[in-house]
């Protein structure tokens, strides 16, 4: 039964990380490997090129820093008001209570 | 309860009822109120616009295009449902007894969960390329030739199994971890009574650990069933919607409306509607999730 | 802390010295294209040009995605903040004048030689039902068949001339079993279709006493076409796959040697020959096919606009602006820049987009005067954008529907995508 639980760990790591293994090789392939006919798994002639036109022409840069604001400035406003509001429903006892904390579970979605 | 206490909590619950008011209650009813007019892109640009009444609702609910996209969200849902518990679950109990390397694999399971939805739909478009994918090589080499140059989105039901894979690998990791720690929760005694009895591994799982967990069970059910109703960027990136409009699922419904067609009128009934199917599936979500706390 | 406040103070006026001295702002936003480096030249070049004639401005050009293009134009406008200037594709045009985002540009057409001037498809789609011109064209493209010479001399075959010809051509090349077919069936590339419905005589829309109305079902034409489309299908002349197939699939497949057959446009050849340098030498061009042998074929003509908002603060400079890209060095330097052909006519044949020889600038060159366009319908934007015509298709192809009831489902749904009180 071990062995049984291993094998489909592994599998399922296969299953889990391949994507990424496929993203990770394919940023490295020139576009003659990318689109060649028969399927090339690693990179024969791995390149920088298309980090290149990530950075320069489309603007990855930029991109990458505004997900960063954005990220920060979420996360300290999230913090900000759930914080408070987690303590609220938990150590006060108040009229509409279950109503707060239902709604707060609803409109996560 | 005393004065001075309900005071300090809604002072400290302000903060979040102002972003709920702002952010979610008013864009809703502005929403519901925008169902009621003909909104295009002529109203866009300063046109004043038409009240129709329940018209945008009417012209849904004679449509068969629109019943039969809603049929198609909730089986197409129900399809990554049962996948990702399926998965989730045979990936958790893998899990949950120690064994060398485990912590590794447990890393490398939860990756999936990191990429944002619309790069994994791109990697996976790719991997599900007829011409330039490794899915198909790799079964063509296999010796199952039918696949060779296989066609993933040429059929609506074979694409929407192939968008049900990409929203399971995104989300069975979540359905791995939150298994393992409520496997943790799982009294100890009963395994040890268990084990005095001298029962099997398998039966185990099946009699002890799966059944106590049952309500945990549902719970994920209810959460997957709604994330699931919603998915709108695995489909837009693998399909499109297509071949031929097979694949629309009602956020692809909606956005096509609203954005391609900019008949927003319209679009805000498709939103309205989807709320109002999702509100089921909340509501048994808060009903399930607080009858566990309070 | 002396020193600190005084760096401060000295950021503060610096960027407030920035605003109050802010210069009258020509806003321009292009369609991003390939080759952003050429671009970017260009429009650096222009914008420096036009500033020294025209001192006291400053010429500002953004470069926008066409994914995003359409939804960050209709989101700017309904927040009142439109540039001055734009490109639109020539099916945008129509549907922006119609809602009035437009200026009337009918005194700097003009001037610029009027519609003779222009290829005659693009002067048709910015002229309104009203007899306004709402857009100077700028660039031109068009589509034409390539071929892969080797399979054609091997099998002992022309290329095909006429649709009968290519229906021939593609079954005779076909072998699935060993997974090479004649004919890249794209169904996710409107474009491929349209040639062939008017080839069998048919269109898509028509103005009746001011609406728009579809077409598709007013004559056999459009049948005769997804009839003809199905029948390639069917027997398989392209993979399975291609139902789902746009311009780049199609490409990809003919530049690997799985399909001896594709239609693209010009400005795909550059970067189809960077990618597979080694076919270059064996790919071949012919018009799309077509039985018009003397009047010339009919093929699509697609490209775009230059527009001024009507919000344009300064609608003289922005009319100023655009009849200097109007230029004919100035249009034939971007448009090769891009792989396309300059919006004026008398240019067209003289003019060799990168990335295209010779032989093959002539047919693209050929085909784009006698070329159409699609409906200049105020809605006919919002049916590219829904894609109406390649579901058609594809419901066809995939079996789900007949041609009649495929055609009938795509009329009805035109129809009211074309009609503006929906």
């Amino acid at each position: 039964m071990k062995a049984a639980r291993i094998c489909v760990a592994l599998i399922a790591a296969v299953f889990a990380g391949f994507p990424y293994l496929w993203m990770v090789s394919s940023a490295f392939k020139p576009d003659a490997e990318l689109f060649a006919h028969h399927l090339v798994v690693w990179p024969r002639h791995p390149t920088w090129a298309h980090f290149g036109s990530a950075l320069g022409s489309a603007g990855l840069g930029t991109a990458f820093a505004n997900s960063l604001i954005v990220g920060f400035a979420t996360t300290i406003v999230t913090l900000a008001v759930a914080a408070p509001a987690a303590y609220a429903l938990v150590r006060y006892r108040f009229a509409g209570r279950s109503f707060f904390a239902g709604t707060i579970l609803a409109v996560q979605f | 309860m005393n004065g001075r206490e309900t005071r300090t909590a809604l002072a400290f619950l302000a903060p979040s009822l102002c972003v709920i008011v702002v952010l979610l209650a008013y864009p809703l009813a502005r929403t519901l109120v925008l169902s009621l007019y003909r909104y295009n892109l002529a109203q866009v640009l300063g046109k004043p616009a038409r009240f129709v009444g329940l018209e945008n609702y009417r012209d849904l609910a004679t449509s068969p295009f629109f019943w039969h996209v809603v049929l198609a969200t909730l089986a197409f849902a129900g399809t990554c449902v049962v996948g990702t518990l399926a998965v989730g679950t045979i990936v958790a109990l893998a899990l949950e007894d120690a064994f060398p390397g485990r912590s590794a694999l447990r890393v490398v399971v939860a990756l999936p969960w990191a990429m944002p939805a619309v790069a994994a739909s791109i990697v996976w478009k790719w991997l599900f390329d007829d011409q330039h994918g490794p899915l198909d090589a790799f079964l063509s080499a296999l010796g199952l030739h039918a696949f060779a140059g296989f066609s993933w989105t040429a059929n609506a039901l074979v694409a929407f199994a192939a968008v049900a894979v990409i929203v399971a690998w995104q989300t069975f990791p979540f359905v791995t971890i939150t298994l393992l720690a409520g496997f943790a929760t799982l009294p100890r005694s009963v395994y040890e009574a268990a084990a005095v009895d001298g029962i099997s591994d398998w039966r185990r799982t099946c009699a002890i650990t799966l059944p106590m967990l049952g309500p945990l069970f549902l719970t994920l059910i209810v959460l997957l069933m709604i994330w699931d109703v919603k998915v709108f960027t695995q489909m837009y990136v693998m399909t499109g919607g297509g071949p031929g409009r097979g694949t629309y699922v009602l956020g692809l419904y909606a956005w096509r409306e609203g954005f391609a067609s900019v008949h927003l009128g319209v679009a805000a009934a498709i939103a309205a509607a989807m709320s109002a199917l999702l509100a089921i599936f909340v509501g048994a979500y808060v009903r399930l999730a607080r009858g566990s706390t309070a | 802390m002396k020193r600190l406040a005084l760096l401060l103070s000295a950021v503060m006026w610096t960027l407030c010295g920035c605003d109050r001295h802010e210069q009258p702002t020509l806003s321009v936003w292009i369609m991003r294209p390939g080759n952003i480096a050429a671009a970017q030249a260009f429009f650096d070049a222009e914008s420096a040009g036009f500033e020294r004639t025209h001192p006291g401005i400053r010429v500002r050009v953004e470069f926008i995605p066409w994914l995003a293009a359409h939804d960050k134009l209709v989101t700017a406008l309904a927040g009142d903040v439109p540039p001055d200037i734009s490109e639109l594709g020539s099916t945008w045009t129509a549907e922006f004048a119609a809602v009035g985002a437009l200026r009337d540009l009918d005194r700097l057409d003009h001037r610029l030689g009027g519609r003779s001037a222009f290829v005659p498809a693009l002067a048709d789609a910015a002229t309104l039902a009203d007899g306004h011109v709402y857009g100077i064209p700028w660039y031109a493209g068009t589509r034409a068949l390539l071929y892969r010479k080797s399979v054609f001399a091997r099998a002992r075959l022309e290329p095909p001339r006429t649709l009968a010809d290519l229906a021939r051509d593609a079954r005779a090349l076909s072998d699935p079993a060993q997974g090479t077919y004649g004919f890249a069936l794209m169904g996710n590339n409107a474009p491929l279709f349209y040639p062939i419905v008017w080839e069998y005589g048919g269109d898509f829309a028509a103005p009746r006493d001011g609406v728009w109305h579809s077409q598709l079902a007013a004559s056999d034409g459009a049948r005769k076409a997804l009839a003809y489309v199905h029948d390639l299908y069917r027997d398989h002349t392209a993979p399975q796959g291609a139902i789902t197939w746009s311009d780049l699939d199609g490409r990809s497949a003919f530049a690997q040697g799985t399909v001896a057959m594709t239609v693209t446009g010009s400005w795909a050849l550059a970067s189809m020959f960077a990618e597979h340098p080694d076919v270059r030498a064996d790919v071949g061009i012919v018009p799309f096919p077509s039985s018009r042998a003397n009047a010339g074929p009919v093929a699509f003509v697609g490209g775009s606009h230059l527009v001024v908002y009507k919000r344009s603060h300064r609608p003289d400079l922005a009319e100023a602006f655009i009849a200097a890209l109007s230029r004919a060095q100035a249009q034939r330097r971007w448009a090769t820049t891009v792989g396309f052909y300059p919006g004026r006519a008398a240019l067209v044949r003289s003019t060799i987009p990168d990335g295209t020889t010779v032989l093959e600038s002539r047919v693209f060159a050929d085909e784009l005067l006698s070329g159409k366009s699609t409906p200049p319908a105020p809605g006919w934007g919002e049916v590219e954008g829904s894609a109406t015509i390649p579901a058609m298709i594809q419901s066809v192809l995939s079996g789900q529907a007949t041609e009649s009831a495929a055609i009938a489902h795509a009329s009805a749904e035109i129809d009211a995508q074309l009609d503006p009180d929906l």
